[in-house]
């Protein structure tokens, strides 16, 4: 029963990237015409898959420790305003930081926007976690996810609306999502950084599982509660923070995708559960890729169109489901 | 084994309890009275170490609590609260097994065998629904798995804050008496938090009832007189 749905998810994983390497959004054989298939596949379709997979894991992950966390299935990196807080960073690193020269030195540009990515998802973190410790783990922190959205919102729709038109539409189009913006060292940089952040998540697995008692239990169970919590809001603003910095703040991956992991794979044993978790991310980011590609649309829906299309149903799902 | 010298708690600029001094040599089943709001919980998460001691000392086996290390700690006191457990998918089994964690970083996978897991399952009667989910069982029901989680963890203190809240008539009285049981017959010693002063009055071995900043200590039950 349990193999069956490892195979089962690595078999639908393995034909979700061959799909999306070879048919979205074009048939390519490489046994017909290798030059142009060669140049299609690494300069454009490999990143897409690498990006697509290192954001659904990360997005994943981060919604799975952020759930766990603040014991709510409906907490998410978009929904408490993570998202948002990473955007604003960015959004004032790139469009601040257009007037300083040493922004454009190779990696130096793509290190900053995903430091900033980072920063600005950490804040945003460290209130709601304030929040959460003075209000308890309820709706309270869902709506305050909500107005900081909202507050970080404006201030983006500001820079926005300060931003000249070129700068605009490009800042637009990031804000839709998109897993096609990263080439070369802002690739290496989302990989590097999303494989530093998944291991660091594993290392807190254990004493996460121990924190469903309760944080005062689990401090009676020689856990370190507040070095714990500090230590997964640093690494899911990590994961989630460059992720936004290099693909836009994407929607419901975070949110979805944690609680249809928990339902099919059923453990305590949270190490095999987030693995099973980001492998499912994995996926539904490719899904969702393919799903916005689809030859017969004639050009490509951005990422959230697909997250929302596919993830909010999952959600509602969810939240109609809970017993209250 | 556990002696209060002269503990004092104050909670913002509040004093709470005021010069507390206790000392029990052997096991028994200490009940804890007091209306709401005196100050028990406070006194048990200070002795669990959730919460600082203003004033005074709380020995353990000769040695102040505040020089345990955190582990060293959670190997020699147990607490259980009636926070409910918000989690659906994993097994009771699985739970209780959490509170084999003090152990795995010293015994590794010896930390399962080398306690009666199925023996507090089935003193607790969970034996039945040890492979059910959280969110197929009853609050009661999932209380009793938070305490055999509690005794798992082998300690010889065991800190309890109104553990039979969510317990009806039979399990209560089921419960206490299987404290008591363990209390005189593993040598340990048991606190307990109730406003189920009749059961506990049956089963308690000692009593202690908090009122006005004092606690008054007795071997009789002495609540609300």
């Amino acid at each position: 029963m349990l193999n069956i749905k490892w195979i089962g998810l690595i078999l639908i994983l393995l034909l979700l990237v061959v799909l999306d390497t070879f048919c979205i959004p074009t048939n390519i054989n490489p046994f017909t015409d290798f030059k142009l298939s060669e140049t299609i596949l690494f300069s454009i379709r490999l990143p897409k898959i690498l990006t697509a997979m290192a954001a659904g894991i990360a997005l994943s992950a981060g919604g799975l420790m952020l759930q766990q966390l603040f014991k709510n299935p409906l907490a998410g990196p978009y929904v408490l305003g993570v998202s948002s807080g990473a955007s604003l960073a960015v959004g004032m690193v790139i469009i601040g930081g257009a007037s300083l020269p040493f922004l454009h030195i190779f990696y130096f540009q793509s290190i900053s926007i995903a430091l900033a990515g980072f920063i600005g998802a950490f804040v945003v973190l460290l209130l709601a976690l304030l929040v959460s410790y003075r209000f308890g783990y309820s709706y309270i922190l869902l709506l305050f996810g909500v107005i900081i959205g909202q507050i970080l919102g404006a201030f983006q729709t500001l820079i926005d609306y300060l931003a000249n038109p070129t700068d605009l539409k490009q800042f637009s189009l990031w804000n839709m999502g998109s897993f096609y913006n990263t080439i070369n060292d802002s690739l290496y940089i989302l990989v590097a950084f999303v494989s530093f952040g998944i291991i660091w998540s594993f290392r807190l697995m254990k004493p996460l599982s121990i924190m469903i008692l309760g944080n005062d239990v689990a401090y009676t169970l020689g856990v370190k509660t507040k070095k714990v919590s500090l230590q997964i809001l640093m690494c899911t603003g990590l994961l989630t923070g460059v992720v936004t910095a290099f693909c836009g703040p994407i929607a419901f991956i975070g949110m979805a995708v944690p609680n249809v992991a928990r339902m099919m794979y059923k453990t305590a044993n949270f190490k095999k559960l987030l693995l099973f978790n980001v492998l499912v991310g994995a996926g539904m980011a490719l899904f969702c890729d393919i799903i916005g590609n689809l030859p017969f649309f004639n050009f490509h829906l951005p990422i959230n169109v697909s997250t929302a299309l596919i993830g909010g149903p999952i959600v509602l799902f969810i939240l109609l489901k809970r017993k209250y | 084994m556990l002696k209060f010298s002269k503990l004092s708690i104050q909670r913002a600029d509040t004093t709470l309890i005021n010069d507390f001094n206790v000392e029990t040599e052997k096991g028994g089943l200490i009940i804890l009275t007091g209306a709401n709001g005196s100050g028990k919980s406070t006194l048990l998460k200070t002795l669990v170490g959730l919460l600082p001691i203003t004033k005074g000392e709380i020995i353990i086996n000769k040695r102040a609590v505040t020089n345990y290390a955190h582990e060293e700690r959670a190997r020699t006191i147990a607490y259980v609260n009636a926070q409910k457990i918000e989690e659906a998918y994993i097994r009771v089994i699985d739970l209780v097994r959490l509170g084999r964690y003090p152990y795995l970083k010293v015994q590794h996978e010896k930390a399962l065998e080398d306690v009666n897991i199925a023996g507090v399952l089935k003193a607790l009667s969970l034996e039945a629904i040890q492979y059910n989910y959280l969110n197929e069982i009853s609050d009661g029901e999932l209380q009793k798995s938070t305490i055999a989680r509690a005794l798992v963890q082998d300690t010889p203190i065991l800190v309890m804050d109104e553990p039979t809240a969510f317990l009806d008539y039979p399990s209560k009285k089921e419960l206490f008496k299987l404290l008591r049981a363990m209390a005189l017959e593993k040598n340990k010693v048991i606190i307990c938090a109730t406003h189920d002063v009749e059961l506990a009055a049956i089963f308690g071995t000692e009593f202690w009832h908090l009122e006005n900043k004092l606690i008054s200590v007795s071997d009789k039950s002495i609540a609300w007189n």
